[in-house]
């Protein structure tokens, strides 16, 4: 599903390789877990993947396309047909419902919006996946900024399932809940991807997480950029 | 679509600051459509003052200042024209009808007017219409007048009243024609010219107030009694000017020519609409100072849409950058806030024209009766239609700003949603 070779990715402006990843791959319905301390670059590799920005070297496959190739509008196609994200926080646009929410990739992307119509109305389809996640009734139609932040990460994650895309893209989505909303929120969304066949790639630091997945990944290990940052940070608290 | 309902659905989630710039925007506009109404129906009562007539002959003197005094009863005729110079010029075949008058003495502040009957039977405004009286009659007697409709509204006035007229123009006038008091005999339909503020009486009675007058007052030993005026024949000596009707147009210019080669005294004639034009002109420099100040007001309304949309800006970042993982593209970005300056100035211009004809409804009989000004009620003209359609392309510029801004953030933020 993923396979990335010989990256290398440095921000504008920034003299210093945020990445340098010699190869990472994630297979088709598998899991991964990424973790790796705070600043190393796990949502900077998101970004690489959701083709949002542009790798200084090497390749990025997504479901067997080079997403480096991909230009403008193509790449827009690209991650709304191929992915579904879930971030951190803040997922839900504050003035739609939650139905409205679920509903946007299937606004942007024919594909989607095929995939979710083909058993059922695609709104039909946004609640049947609101449900399954646990949200049901009245809540499904109000505003979104009035759900709780337990509710509203499955909401996000409702978005990103719909019209079953083959990647879902977690930045952290568990770290704003509490253990018990975190451990139900992880089996709705095991539960889903496996319905629909997608990969999952999870990123967290939250250890406890990891057993439950296929593969962890520490990206300070694949990172070799991450580890001459580290070592020139402890050079120079070593000086001081 | 999807696009334009996703604006809607953000506007109204700040309903209150949108309402203030879409009420902002209303007001500008109908104070803009409202201007022009006034411009338009300013300039329509204008060149109704006066029409049939095809031209208007005076001593020689500027083109507008012979139809200020004449039309207008605003200034003073310099000189005046000769009983005998007036006759000679009627005399051309080409003269079908004439009406003389004689200016130069008021009635509290309304300017009395020496004319013949002809004047009621020739004398056209607006569309060709005619004078009608709405009550009494002509003038019979020597020392009886006829008054338009707002001399006798604002004065009280009503048939057999009695006026004393003023030596001179001006309220302020102390030398009063007090020993020949008028009797109103008639009181004009309303017009919305200026023949409503005028008092109209005979040549022969201006030259009987004057008998015995030597150059604006009176000398005693000379003077003549209203009853021994009456018993006297009376002809004028002298006129301000005359209005002309030709029989064929092709001789309007040929008798202004006419005119004014004229060599017994100098003369000047004027075609009335081509005068009208030209103060019109002159006037339009304070009607384009206020369409001006209204169009100032508008891009006031405006310049508010574009802060209310450019302060939501940065609180809304985390809103693109969903949108984008979501599958909107930079372009869609952009298209959502041009979206919403369009919802939201189309609003206010949907709105501004309901102020708008509210307001006319309310107001329109009263600036109809005060001012004699007639505002027009129809759905809007096509000049109307083209300056709010200027006004929604104006807003769809200057969004652009915004929508530039939102958009360069949104490739730059990526999917990264920071705090
Ligand atoms: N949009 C950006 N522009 C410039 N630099 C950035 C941008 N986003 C991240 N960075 C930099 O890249 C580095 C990696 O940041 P990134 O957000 O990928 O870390 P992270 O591993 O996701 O950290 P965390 O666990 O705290 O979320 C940081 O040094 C950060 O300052
Ligand atoms: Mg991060």
């Amino acid at each position: 599903m993923i396979d990335i070779r010989d990256v290398r990715f440095a921000w504008p402006g920034s003299a210093r390789d945020v990445l340098d990843i010699d190869s990472f791959s994630v297979g088709s319905g598998e899991r991964v877990f990424l973790q790796g301390p705070s600043g190393s670059g796990k949502t900077t590799l998101l970004s690489l993947l959701g083709a949002v920005i542009s790798p200084d070297h090497g390749t990025i496959h997504v479901n067997g396309v080079d997403i480096t190739t991909l230009r403008g509008a193509v790449r827009d196609k690209f991650r709304v047909d191929e992915m579904g994200f879930i971030f951190q926080m803040f997922n839900l646009i504050p003035y739609l419902s939650p139905i409205q929410n679920v509903l946007l990739p299937c606004q942007f992307s024919a594909d989607r919006n095929k995939a979710a119509s083909s058993k059922r109305s695609i709104t039909d389809e946004a609640i049947r996946l609101l449900s399954h996640l646990g949200l049901e009734g009245d809540i499904v139609r109000q505003r979104a900024s009035e759900l709780s932040v337990g509710q509203q990460q499955r909401v996000a994650a409702a978005r990103a399932l719909i019209g079953s895309p083959g990647l879902i893209i977690a930045d952290e989505p568990t770290s704003a809940l509490d253990a018990d909303a975190r451990v139900i929120f992880l089996q709705l969304l095991f539960e889903e991807c496996k319905r629909t066949g997608a990969s999952l790639l999870f990123v967290s630091h939250d250890q406890s997480l990891a057993h439950q997945f296929d593969h962890t990944v520490n990206l300070s290990v694949i990172n070799r950029a991450g580890r001459a940052q580290d070592s020139s940070v402890v050079q120079a608290g070593g000086s001081a | 679509m999807k696009i334009l309902s996703l604006a809607i659905a953000s506007l109204l989630n700040r309903k209150f600051s949108v309402l203030l710039t879409i009420i902002a925007i209303a007001l500008s506009v109908a104070l803009l459509i409202g201007v022009e109404r006034i411009r338009n129906g300013a300039q329509q009562g204008f060149n109704n003052t006066i029409s049939g007539t095809d031209l208007i002959i005076g001593a020689r003197t500027g083109q507008i200042q012979l139809l200020m005094y004449s039309v207008f009863r605003l200034g003073n005729a310099t000189n005046n024209i000769s009983w005998q110079s007036y006759q000679e010029i009627i005399d051309d075949p080409v003269v079908q009808w004439s009406v003389p008058i004689s200016l130069g003495d008021s009635h509290r502040g309304y300017a009395v007017l020496g004319t013949s009957t002809d004047y009621f039977t020739y004398f056209r405004y607006g569309r060709k219409q005619p004078l009608s009286l709405s009550d009494g009659k002509l003038s019979e007697d020597l020392f009886e007048a006829v008054v338009g409709s707002e001399v006798a509204d604002k004065l009280g006035y009503s048939v057999g009243s009695e006026i004393i007229i003023a030596h001179g123009t001006g309220s302020t006038s102390f030398a009063e024609h007090k020993d020949k008091p008028f009797r109103v005999a008639g009181i004009l339909a309303r017009t919305g010219t200026p023949v409503d503020r005028t008092v109209h009486v005979s040549l022969e009675a201006i030259e009987a107030i004057h008998l015995g007058w030597q150059s604006g007052s009176l000398t005693s030993q000379s003077a003549v009694s209203a009853e021994e005026a009456r018993k006297l024949q009376l002809h004028p000596e002298k006129i301000t000017a005359f209005l002309v009707g030709v029989k064929s147009k092709l001789g309007i210019f040929k008798l202004q020519r006419k005119v004014n080669e004229y060599r017994a005294e100098p003369l000047l004639a004027i075609l009335p609409g081509v005068a009208l034009q030209e103060m019109w002109r002159l006037l339009g420099v304070a009607e384009k100072a206020l369409f001006a100040i209204s169009l100032c007001v508008v891009v006031t309304g405006l310049i508010g849409m574009l802060s209310v949309i450019l302060a939501s800006l940065n609180e809304r970042r985390r809103e693109m950058a969903i949108l984008r993982s979501c599958g909107a593209r930079p372009t869609h970005v952009f298209a959502l806030l041009i979206g919403e300056a369009f919802v939201v100035t189309l609003a206010g211009i949907a709105a501004g024209l309901c102020v708008l004809y509210a307001a006319l409804w309310f107001v329109r009989p009263t600036i109809e009766d005060r001012f004699g000004l007639f505002l027009s009620m129809a759905p809007p003209t096509l000049n109307e239609l083209l300056l709010l359609l200027s006004i929604l392309v104006a807003a769809l510029i200057i969004a652009v700003l915004p929508a530039m801004m939102a958009y360069r953030n949104s490739l730059a933020d990526g999917l990264t949603l920071r705090v």
